[in-house]
């Protein structure tokens, strides 16, 4: 054991020695300086990092935040820096030798570094639109992913839920959307790398800040990816410092806001009799029991579940001279509120940054995560609610009721809730294992001339098995394991990235000062995914473990399978450039070439920047008022990169013929090909304007923008002459135009209320986006994808329900070709007044786009005690709730208003109630005419998104405990909704959307692009009670 | 300071190393594995998957039902039955938006674009030469198989003969000359390249003498078409003639002969037989063949089965008295079969004109009525429901001579259809159903046998028979087309007299009876008109889907269907022998409209 210590003693030893060989020793005489570095609370901050301007020479404050260090004569400034403070520069005076600095938060700093794409810039010198926030805040709403905690935070970015499943992200949409078949989907650059695939695989905790491009001068860097907006998730690094460990951990519950508002079994048999006698079937013997037994059961109960959720960080993370680094683990874990939904992350995170001489550092970044889901496929919402209330749960020797719509023709439809705890029968998992690593060299090769490479691995690979055995909910028809489902996928992909970056920053004459920055860069992905079905197992036993034993096997083609590769090779050319910290320009150039494009793989991406800080002209010298104005301007052209699959290069496809007894297979042309098919692109004009006031203590910004995009990628219809039905083309065009507001004011400061203080920030933003152009000029509209020239792209193009028809009306109802009403039944408005009620009466009544979108946060403290309060807003948007719909397939609620199963309570007519809400059961028919229109709804909402309330314990307590910090809080997540027409209504329990698509199609909503609030897992109210430690 | 600078250096050069092997090319090569793309037909696999696809289109129109009223409704021969669309009957939704037309339209481009892509990118494929003459043969074929379907449905049509790389929104509409010059230079080269049939090979592929009979009959319809003839179309017919003799004579080496016996000709089992040149191959793989079985497979692709089993079916199993004609009897309607596998599904969409009857005029010597009508149908009652019978129906009894009679099932006729008028007295002596020319109507006629499929699964199946589209039989005819027009009668009559003797042969004549009937069954060149020509390819070709086109070519279509077919006689129009292009698949997509226009009269 002696040797390899010995060895290892020698080479640090060494190294050690060549390390201080290396650096420039500088002999002069020394003073030695002390004191002590406080945060805003006049508490100690150990850690915080201290610096002579001049030697460079450095410190780090120890446990109660002191330090001490030895200073040449000839030096004059101290910096101090600690994370989330800006750096301050303390005049060494002569004479004083002990200095007590307080450090207040940086929060509205101008001189705060805002990371932009390829680099990092100071606030005052941004030109394009950026809006950041930073980790602390970001943890104000605890939340599973970065997405979700986003939500309401930034102005001009609408984070609209798409699913309450526990981990869900959201549907990101940074000023709205832009391309028709493309993705609005904005890109995720995480520490510098492009990211793929699930933000479930970035832990909260470790996120330093997050800084969203909005504007083409910000993004066109990022060329032909950048049009949709970028999220530029930066994570923590170590710092100089001795080791510190922190402990971070919450623990909570959760549990439905609200069931589904149903019919109980008296209201239930009023319905269902006011359903007859067009609903035939009567009661089924069991039905008939129950209404003389009183039996009123309430399914809901027996299926949902107090949910759980827990996050555990522990961190450790410092730096000595040379070497900084950190290391993190987390484990995070969402049970649902129904049995076998949830969702459970374990992270490993390390950063390692060493700086091997004045002239080398290297780094690298590791991170790691393992995540499951459970019961992504598991919703046995409707198949609970449909069941009669008049059936028992339970029989009476205490076993579960397995089939309690006996003697109805749903008998094997629909099984007990309660049998969601099989948890053998019914598997549901996917584990995504994911490594993310950046390792990166900077070169300081010249003063002021640097270059860094960037290499990017990132690798993930998923996996994911289903059961569904037999006598569940989720597949009650299977009486025996033959019958049961088994499938299973496995997919693997990786992206490689290569940067190469040379920067250069000069001042020139004291005024000028230039900041250049090179890049060429290469990518890579490639990945693939196989799935196949199973039927026809021996046993339960086997679940999906060996498909083998199945008597069937599927490959599943097409989504979910397939192999992928992309390269891509970038140049990009930036200048910064400002004068007198008063005038700025940032011209920005980038050429991306992409696999995608066979024949000419380049195009351009140019943008440019002014910005004009008024504040630091001379005559805004006197005046106290104004401490920050910038105005900012920036065009810029971006691009989208969705482009579908084999669209330039066109694809066979297959069918079958015989010789004889021989079989064969037959491919033919498909889809052409379009080798001159281009990348969606974006023009983009921004406005903005900076301003603080009162000494920062009203801080925010304006942005005005509009932009154009061009070339939107269609399926075009072709002449059939040329030999194949459509073809992807750059045909449509769509704009853009909106207002993005926010306000960040310290209301009250702590200095001057004997500790108390309050913030608040409050951010708006209005967007409007319509189509302008289609397939060609003269293409008005396209009503199989619901696409309407002058219109937002996802509109709601359906009949217009005026009431139901009442019995006084039975004339008029009639009277009406193509659809002959009779009272009870919907009211549909003959808009062409051709007293005929078909295809031409429907027209747009309805957009998903909000009118507006606000967020609010508050912040109050009082000595150890911090309030937040985050409120969010979406208005004047539709949603759409398709179990108020049927259309007796898959899409509505099957039998809905029939009379044959339970649903959600609706306001139904009948003779003696003459009600517009609903019609009447059974509606004189089968089906419900033009039941689409029952199904939308004001999706507009205010809600308050998270109440956190936290104590930090004083330090001298702390410190006793031996801890450097210790912080103890409750946090309330989605308490509250203040305002929703649809929740009022009794109709639904959320006004934010399950999902995207599932409504009825018909046209009625093209293409699935609709926000559904269906029946999916109802959303819940979170309470957390957590802990934050510093050790 | 200087090692500094090496260090420094050091690091540089290292980083470019780093780089330099990603070299910039390779970073933008384009890599498919998910799906195949046309490059696949540069190899051996994909040349014969994208000939096989192309066949495979032929199920679209044959077989299908909207096709096949489009080939034989609103022409002298077939009026409605009981049931089914009106349109190519009537003459009255012939539009631009007719979905069948626009199928015609639509699933002809698909695989011409196919086979221009195998048949620019197969010379360069690594295949064995012999193997790639073959297979680019059958590509030249099927080429001029589908241009000749259009051809001959639009006129002027566009003529592409080149892969299509880059879509177009405009284009126009070629001179039907040209279009008929590439369909012949199509098929002399596929003459040259295809080989000759093989004993038991299946005729779902191309032969050269498929293509001789294409060829010959290409020939003929340009030598008919002003617009597109050479001169005054005889040396176009003289080229119908030339090649259809030179098959017919060379019938040995080509690997196909007559049938001696007509009914042999369509005889269940015997698509492959000796006088087939080449089918819409399908077998009893429900999968491959695309067609439905069990009453319950759907069918992949719906639209590509084989239905003609059901849509020449008469309502055999419509309740009926039985005592019909037969004076003092009591009147009992009942039902007089059940619907089984052998007298097929009553769709009773086509049945034939009085025209048709007429025309089977020599029945004594000519077997060739007998050979495509169902005359009798077998007693199957009391039927007990399975796959072969559709329901459970009692026996009946009929009034004969007063006395109650019950056919015995299996044995008696249940209902018979002589085809002529009868006596009382015969009716008398029959124990079942007869129901004579006069009693026909929409619903009870003789079913035509042609395409009938008694082996199924299922009563309710559609057919897993291959369909003739191209027999040696109608050669002779194309022959005699083409030595009438050149005014060379004697040689007409002796293509037409090798049929008419084949026709006379029946297998339960003694070889005395059958050299009678030959006799009897003879023509001279004095017979020989256009209208005797179109008669007897009633008589020879009824069924086979090529009516409309005949009359069409012959332009005799308007003068007939106004003589002969009485749906058809108050519509039809002049404009009426060119189908419409389709406007939605075609017409509405053009951004050059104006250069693009619409056949007259729609």
């Amino acid at each position: 054991m002696r040797k390899p210590r010995q060895k290892i003693f020698l080479q640090c030893t060494v190294m050690l020695i060549l390390l201080l060989g290396l650096t420039p020793t500088l002999l002069f005489a020394q003073n030695v300086l002390s004191g002590r570095v406080l945060d805003e609370k006049k508490l100690p901050l150990p850690g915080a990092g201290i610096k002579l301007k001049l030697s460079g020479k450095t410190t780090v404050t120890g446990d109660n935040g002191t330090f001490s260090i030895n200073v040449p004569a000839n030096e004059k400034t101290l910096i101090v820096s600690f994370i989330g403070y800006p750096a301050q520069e303390i005049e060494i005076k002569n004479g004083v030798s002990s200095y007590n600095i307080v450090l207040t938060p940086d929060a509205k700093n101008l001189n705060d570094v805002v990371v932009i794409g390829y680099g990092t810039q100071k606030k005052s010198d941004v030109t394009g639109s950026v809006a950041g926030i930073k980790g602390d805040a970001l943890l104000e709403v605890p939340a599973a992913n970065p997405i979700a905690a986003l939500q309401g935070r930034v102005s001009g970015v609408d984070i609209s839920r798409n699913s309450s499943r526990p981990g869900a992200g959201g549907q990101i949409r940074i000023r709205g959307n832009r391309s028709l078949s493309g993705t609005s989907d904005p890109l995720i650059v995480l520490d510098g790398v492009p990211f793929n695939g699930s933000v479930n695989e970035i832990n909260n905790d470790d996120i330093a800040s997050i800084d969203i491009l909005k504007d083409a001068s910000s993004t066109a860097i990022y060329g032909f990816r950048g049009s949709n907006g970028v999220i530029l998730i930066t994570t923590k690094r170590g710092r100089i410092g001795k080791p510190q460990l922190t402990y971070n951990s919450y623990y909570g519950f959760s549990q439905v806001r609200d069931q589904f508002n149903q019919f109980n079994a008296e209201e239930f048999v009023a319905f269902r009799n006011a359903a007859s006698p067009a609903y035939t079937a009567g009661y089924s013997p069991l039905e008939q029991q129950g209404i003389a037994n009183g039996t009123s059961t309430n399914w809901q109960d027996y299926l949902y579940k107090k949910g759980f959720v827990t996050d555990q960080q522990l961190g450790i993370s410092g730096g000595s001279e040379g070497i900084n680094y950190s290391l993190s683990g987390g484990y995070f874990n969402e049970e649902g509120v129904i049995t076998g939904v949830g969702f459970e992350r374990f992270a490993l995170n390390t950063t390692i940054d060493a700086t091997v001489n004045k002239w080398i550092k290297i780094g690298l970044t590791t991170r790691n995560t393992l995540t499951y889901g459970s019961g992504a496929g598991v919703n046995p919402l409707y198949a609970t609610m449909r069941i009669t209330p008049l059936a028992p749960a339970y029989n009476p020797d205490g076993s579960i009721y397995l089939y309690p719509q006996d003697g109805t023709v749903d008998q094997t439809a629909t099984a007990n809730p309660l049998t969601l705890s099989d948890r053998n029968n019914i598997i549901d998992r996917t584990r995504r294992i994911r490594t993310n690593n950046v390792l990166y060299a900077e070169v300081n090769i010249l003063p002021g001339l640097k270059y860094k490479l960037n290499l990017g691995l990132d690798f993930r690979q998923e996996n994911r098995g289903t059961f569904y055995g037999p006598k569940t909910i989720i597949r009650p028809d299977a009486a025996t394991a033959a019958q049961a489902t088994a499938s299973i996928s496995n997919g693997e992909s990786w992206t490689f990235l290569a940067e190469n970056i040379l920067t250069y920053n000069k001042t020139i004459a004291k005024d000028h000062r230039i900041d250049l920055t090179g890049l060429f860069s290469i990518q890579r992905d490639r990945g693939f995914t196989n799935a196949f079905n199973g039927v026809g197992f021996p046993s339960e036993a086997v679940q999906y473990y060996n498909f083998f034993l199945a008597q069937t096997i599927t490959a599943v083609d097409g989504g979910a399978t397939g192999f992928s590769r992309g390269g891509l090779q970038s140049f990009m050319g930036r200048v910064n450039y400002a004068y007198k910290d008063r005038y700025l320009a940032t011209f920005t150039f980038r050429r991306d070439g992409s696999s995608v494009f066979p024949v000419n793989p380049y195009l351009n991406y140019p943008a440019a920047a002014i910005g004009w800080n008024i504040s630091n002209e001379d005559f805004m010298k006197n005046q106290k008022i104004v401490s920050n104005l910038k105005l900012r301007a920036s065009y810029g052209v971006t691009g989208n990169p969705s482009i579908p699959t084999d669209a330039t290069r066109g694809s066979l496809q297959s069918n079958r013929y015989n010789y004889g007894t021989e079989n064969v297979q037959g491919y033919y042309i498909g889809s052409l090909a379009n080798l001159d098919l281009r990348w969606e692109s974006t023009k983009q004009l921004n406005i903005g304007l900076d301003y603080g006031f009162l000494n920062n203590r009203i801080t925010g910004s304006i942005e005005v923008y509009k932009q154009n995009t061009d070339d939107l990628i269609i399926n075009k219809q072709l002449p059939r002459s040329n030999g194949a039905t459509s073809f992807f083309t750059n045909a449509a065009a769509t704009s853009g135009k909106g207002i993005e507001f926010n306000i960040n004011t310290l209301n009250i400061v702590p200095e001057k209320t004997n500790g108390f203080s309050w913030s608040s920030d409050f951010n708006f933003s209005i967007n409007r986006e319509k189509i302008v152009r289609l397939a060609d000029g003269s293409t008005q509209q396209d009503v199989g994808n619901g696409w309407f020239v002058g219109q937002p792209i996802n509109v709601i193009y359906d009949f217009t329900k005026l009431g139901i028809w009442q019995t006084s009306e039975a004339v008029e109802a009639a009277s009406y070709g193509g659809y002959s009403a009779v009272p009870g039944q919907i009211k549909i408005a003959d808009l062409n007044g051709d007293k005929i009620i078909n295809d031409q009466d429907r027209s747009i009544i309805g957009t998903f786009q909000p009118k507006i979108i606000m967020g609010m946060t508050q912040r109050v403290s009082y000595k150890n005690f911090d309030l937040s309060v985050v409120a969010f807003s979406r208005l004047g948007n539709k949603i759409v709730a398709p179990y108020l719909t049927t259309d007796g397939g898959t899409s509505g609620y099957f039998a809905f208003l029939n009379g044959r199963v339970n649903q959600v309570k609706v306001d139904y007519w009948t003779p003696t109630n003459p009600t517009n809400a609903f019609p009447r059961p059974a509606g004189g028919a089968t089906s419900l005419p033009y039941s689409s229109t029952l199904g939308y709804f004001d999706g507009s909402f205010v809600k308050i998104r998270s109440i956190n309330l936290g104590y930090s314990f004083p330090s001298a307590l702390v410190s006793k405990l031996g801890l450097g910090g210790l912080r103890l809080y409750a946090t309330a997540n989605n308490p509250f909704i203040l305002y929703s027409p649809f929740v009022k209504s009794g109709l639904g329990v959320d006004p934010e959307g399950t999902g995207v698509g599932g409504a009825i199609g018909n046209n009625a909503i093209a293409n699935g692009r609709a926000i559904t609030a269906g029946l999916d897992l109802p959303s819940t109210r979170q309470f957390l009670f957590g802990i934050n430690a510093k050790f | 300071m200087k090692v500094y600078k090496k260090i420094k250096f050091g690091w540089i050069a290292l980083a470019i190393v780093a780089i330099t092997p990603m070299s910039c090319k390779k970073q933008l090569e384009s890599e498919y594995r998910s799906n195949l793309g046309p490059e696949y037909f540069l190899t051996a696999s994909g040349l014969q998957a994208g000939l096989n696809a192309s066949y495979a289109t032929t199920r679209f129109f044959w077989g299908s039902e909207g096709f096949t009223s489009s080939q034989v409704a609103g022409t002298d021969e077939v009026i409605r039955g009981g049931d089914g669309g009106l349109d190519f009957h009537n003459y009255t939704n012939i539009t631009p938006q007719n979905g069948t037309i626009q199928s015609i339209w639509d699933n002809s481009y698909v695989p011409i674009n196919n086979l221009n892509g195998i048949l620019e990118l197969g010379p360069q494929a690594n295949v064995d030469a012999a193997v790639k003459t073959q297979l680019l043969g059958e590509a030249k074929f099927l080429r001029g198989f589908y241009y000749f379907l259009l051809v001959q449905n639009f006129g002027n049509v566009p003529l592409k003969l080149a892969y299509n790389n880059k879509p177009s929104t405009e284009d126009l509409r070629s001179p039907k000359k040209d279009v008929y010059n590439a369909i012949i230079k199509d098929l002399t080269e596929s003459v040259a390249q295809l080989g000759n049939i093989q004993a038991g090979q299946s005729k779902g592929r191309a032969s050269k003498a498929a293509a001789l009979h294409l060829l010959a009959k290409v020939y003929l319809a340009k030598a008919w078409d002003v617009d597109a003839r050479d001169g005054d179309g005889t040396a176009d017919f003289t080229k119908a003639y030339e090649t259809a003799v030179g098959l017919i004579n060379g019938k040995t080496t080509y690997g196909v002969d007559l049938e001696a016996n007509f009914a042999d000709v369509f005889r269940e089992g015997n698509e492959y037989g000796k006088e087939s040149l080449f089918v819409a191959d399908r077998n009893t793989d429900p999968t491959y063949s695309e067609s439905g079985y069990n009453n319950t497979t759907a069918p992949a692709g719906g639209n590509k089965e084989n239905r003609l089993n059901c849509y020449w079916v008469s309502f055999y199993t419509l309740t009926r008295n039985v005592n019909e004609g037969i004076p003092g009897a009591p009147a009992v309607t009942t039902q007089m079969a059940a619907r089984d596998q052998v007298s097929g599904r009553p769709y009773r969409r086509y049945r034939p004109t009085p025209y048709t009857y007429a025309t089977f005029s020599n029945r004594d010597n000519d077997a060739r009525y007998d050979g495509t009508f169902q005359k009798a149908w077998i007693m199957n009652l009391p039927s007990t429901q399975d796959n072969n019978v559709q329901t459970t129906t009692p026996a009946f009894t009929t009034t004969r001579n007063g006395v109650a009679v019950v056919p015995v099932k299996g044995v008696d006729t249940a209902i018979y259809m002589p085809g002529r008028e009868v006596t009382v007295a015969e009716r008398q002596r029959f124990k079942g159903v007869i129901i004579a020319p006069s009693q026909y109507n929409t619903e009870w006629f003789p079913t035509m046998t042609k395409h009938m499929d008694k082996t199924k699964q299922h009563y309710n199946d559609a057919s897993d028979r291959p369909i003739l589209l191209m027999r040696l039989g109608e050669v002779y005819l194309i022959a005699a087309e083409a030595a009438f027009k050149l005014g060379r009668s004697a040689d007409a009559a002796n293509m037409i007299n090798v049929l008419r003797s084949r026709a006379a042969f029946r297998t339960t004549n003694t070889p005395a009876q059958n050299s009678a009937s030959v006799l009897g069954n003879q023509i001279s060149s004095a017979d020989i008109t256009l209208n005797f020509i179109l008669e007897e390819r009633t008589r020879e070709l009824f069924g086979e889907m090529n009516r409309w086109l005949d009359l069409k070519r012959t332009g005799t279509l308007i003068s007939r269907a106004v003589l002969y077919n009485e749906m058809a006689a108050p519509n039809i129009k002049d404009f009426h022998v060119l189908r419409p292009i389709p406007s939605a698949s075609q017409l509405d997509l053009l951004t050059n409209r104006d250069q693009f226009p619409q056949n007259p009269g729609y």
